[in-house]
């Protein structure tokens, strides 16, 4: 639990001509991290290999143009029907006439959906015409006339054209379309640079876009054209949706076997590309990686191969995969978006399964925000609204720790005493007479000052001495006494500190006496062992630890906030019902509580991962180790030839 | 009007709470804004962006204890 599984490296040697079928066994069994050989020549894809490659990328870019379809289809169409490798072979010919014809179709629908768009654009022209009302014959190519169509800012008529150009020698026609003013006019040649300086000081815009309207439809009222292109966007329309129901129709019937059929080539192609990996001589192949040492047996029974186990060098860093029960599981990533543990670190995914959502509870610590929360996690209810949000797959992470956080938040919700801010639990529950701490009241927020401080000195310990322990692994006994060693002397003299005299400090009593003798006696010793470790550098973060452990009272702090917000809105929502005005108080009560647990999943939740990650794995976790991935692929649509 | 040495005490804590609050958002304020520009850039830096763009909250730990010594 506290540590990844534990590899073996081992060499694998055969003959080149069964390369493939070992491959194919070892993508079964899913136990082989391979790793790349270096020393003699690599091997080359093996034959076939690009064939299939591109047949996976053309069947990939139709899945991926169809993935709306898919995901419909999909959700329909469970459970999952698993096929054969053998019945895919069988049918290839099949699936592929199938994937031609979503080919075919998915082209024909772009094309349409194109010409969808270019009627309904050229309609939008028409209808500026329209409210010209002129019929399309007038736009000639004439000698002596020239003709502009376009917008203008106001409206223009013509008398004031007229004394503008001292001219009448031009027309003009007028509409309104869309909110705007539509302006055509036509005039002589000759008073085309008068009319261009008119339009410009009326803001008049030209649209170049009517002029190919005019050029294509040369005759008759827009009104008709208008008519007939409506009767062929219909059409158009239809073809689309027969075409969108054919699309539907093939992808009810075949999405798994087109589904299997992918995940077959994958598989197929992740064997033939592998040689790249591996090395190889004239008449043999040999195949490096690691496997975990409980699966070991799996590999050594491939017969006429010749197996063995390598020593570990130090060059060689085994690939971490870590091994905790289902209900640590999410907790693992907490520690890998950090960063995965090297192979011979600590895992501390099962410490923080402990401190995660013990601090989490300590925080929110209400029983009703508490039960919401378990309802909402264990319901589901969480994981669908975050997967909307587009947290994809962590959605399902994030609710189970949220699940294991909620039973600690009811915890000490029974501690506190609160319920949604009400302290009313003790009229119904029986408490011990150290109990509850009344977290609003003076003494209460001593009792947890205390706590919380304590609780974080522990935490501190226990960081400390697994970074003891991990240096004493990696870099042996004598620097971990003078790194780890001379940290925790310096640790325990700001405990002293802190119980000493900061904690009376703040309660009001007489500190303990000797206390900052004995605490400058612990940071100079501490002090000692960095500098003679040749760490004189680290002195300067001596401080550090001190806020390290005040630190911790954020615990008491954040969740005083929290439940002082459910306070002031219990308070606000209960006097607007006492003073007769029950819907607004509900509503206070509601949205109030609403907010104020929306904001304690997520304070309390970054809060609780900051103590984690900035006073806890600082004193022991490094990471930066690598994912084990076994060689092969998840089965999901196919199963694999006997 | 006179203020008592209460009153005093309690604007001094408010003032330790208040500063400090205060001082770390500045200092929260330009971290928080590069660490989310790293964070665009490659999404594994969340868990170092977090970390450092916390670091300065412990001021506000340093305000609220004094104002708690000062308001035994």
């Amino acid at each position: 639990m506290l540590r990844p599984k534990s590899m073996e490296r081992v060499l694998l040697v055969g003959s080149k001509e069964r390369l493939e079928e070992v491959l194919e066994t070892i993508r079964e069994l899913r136990v082989l991290h391979l790793e790349e050989f270096t020393g003699t020549e690599k091997g080359k894809p093996l034959e076939g290999s690009e064939e299939i490659s591109e047949k996976l990328i053309s069947l990939r870019s139709v899945l991926s143009r169809l993935s709306e379809e898919i995901r419909q289809v999909y959700s329909e169409l469970n459970p999952i029907h698993k096929i054969t490798e053998e019945e895919i072979e069988k049918k290839e010919k099949e699936i592929l006439n199938i994937i031609s014809r979503l080919q075919s179709l998915l082209e024909e629908r772009d094309k349409t959906k194109s010409t969808l768009n270019d009627k309904k654009s050229e309609i939008n022209l028409l209808r500026i015409l329209e409210s010209l009302d002129i019929r399309l014959d007038v736009f000639h190519e004439y000698e002596t006339i020239d003709y502009k169509v376009g917008v203008t800012q106001t409206e223009l008529n013509e008398e004031m054209l007229k004394s503008e150009l001292n001219s009448d020698e031009f027309e003009i026609f007028t509409g309104f379309h869309d909110g705007k003013n539509i302006l055509a006019i036509f005039y002589r040649k000759e008073l085309s640079k008068s009319v261009e300086r008119l339009l410009d000081r009326f803001g008049f815009s030209e649209l170049e876009e009517i002029y190919k309207i005019t050029k294509k439809y040369r005759s008759g009222h827009p009104s008709e054209i208008i008519n007939s292109l409506e009767m062929e966007l219909h059409e158009i329309k239809e073809n689309a949706s027969r075409l969108e129901a054919e699309i539907l129709s093939i992808l009810k019937e075949n999405l798994f076997r087109i589904l299997a059929y992918e995940e077959y080539l994958k598989a197929k192609s992740i064997v033939k590309e592998a040689p790249l990996w591996v090395g190889v001589t004239k008449e043999t192949f040999l195949l490096e990686g690691w496997v975990p040492s409980d699966s070991i047996d799996s590999l050594s029974s491939l017969k006429d191969i010749f197996f063995t186990k390598i020593e570990e060098d130090e060059n060689s860093e085994p690939p971490t995969l870590l091994e905790n029960p289902q209900l640590i599981k999410p907790f693992e990533a907490l520690v890998n978006s950090y960063s995965v543990p090297r192979y011979h670190e600590i895992d501390p995914s099962s410490l923080i399964f402990v401190t995660f959502p013990l601090f989490y509870g300590l925080m929110l610590g209400d029983v009703g925000y508490g039960m919401l929360l378990l309802i909402l996690t264990s319901s589901g209810i969480l994981k669908s609204f975050l997967e909307k949000l587009g947290f994809g797959s962590s959605s399902r992470v994030i609710s189970k720790i949220l699940l294991v956080s909620s039973v600690w938040t009811i915890i000490f919700g029974y501690v506190y005493n609160e319920f949604f801010g009400f302290e009313i639990l003790r009229n119904i529950l029986p408490y011990p007479s150290f109990l509850p701490v009344h977290r609003l009241g003076k003494e209460g927020i001593k009792e947890l000052f205390l706590i919380t401080v304590t609780i974080g000195i522990a935490h501190l310990y226990l960081g400390l001495i697994m970074g003891f322990r991990n240096k004493a692994i990696e870099e042996g006994l004598r620097k971990a006494i003078h790194e780890k060693g001379g940290w925790l002397l310096i640790l325990t003299g700001m405990t002293v500190l802190v119980y000493g005299l900061i904690l009376p400090m703040v309660t009001g009593s007489q500190g303990i006496s000797g206390s900052m003798e004995l605490f400058v006696l612990l940071i100079i010793s501490g002090s000692f062992l960095l500098v003679s470790g040749g760490l004189g550098i680290e002195i300067v973060e001596i401080p550090s630890i001190l806020s390290n452990i005040l630190s911790y009272t954020r615990l008491m702090a954040i969740g005083i906030s929290s439940a002082v917000i459910a306070v002031s809105f219990n308070e606000m929502g209960i006097g607007s019902i006492l003073s007769g005005n029950e819907i607004l108080g509900g509503l206070i009560l509601l949205s109030g509580h609403s907010i104020n647990l929306a904001l304690g999943i997520i304070g309390p939740g970054l809060h609780s991962l900051r103590l984690q990650y900035v006073e806890f794995f600082t004193k022991f976790y490094l990471g930066g180790g690598r994912r084990f991935s076994p060689f092969g692929l998840e089965r999901k649509y196919t199963i694999p030839r006997r | 009007m006179e203020v008592g040495v209460e009153g005093y005490k309690a604007i001094g804590a408010a003032l330790a709470i208040g500063l400090t609050g205060l001082a770390a958002g500045i200092a929260e304020k330009e971290i928080g804004a590069a660490a989310v520009g790293a964070m665009a850039e490659e999404e594994r830096l969340f868990a170092k962006g977090l970390i450092l763009t916390v670091i300065p909250e412990t001021i506000v730990i340093f305000g609220l204890i004094i104002a708690m010594r000062l308001l035994p």
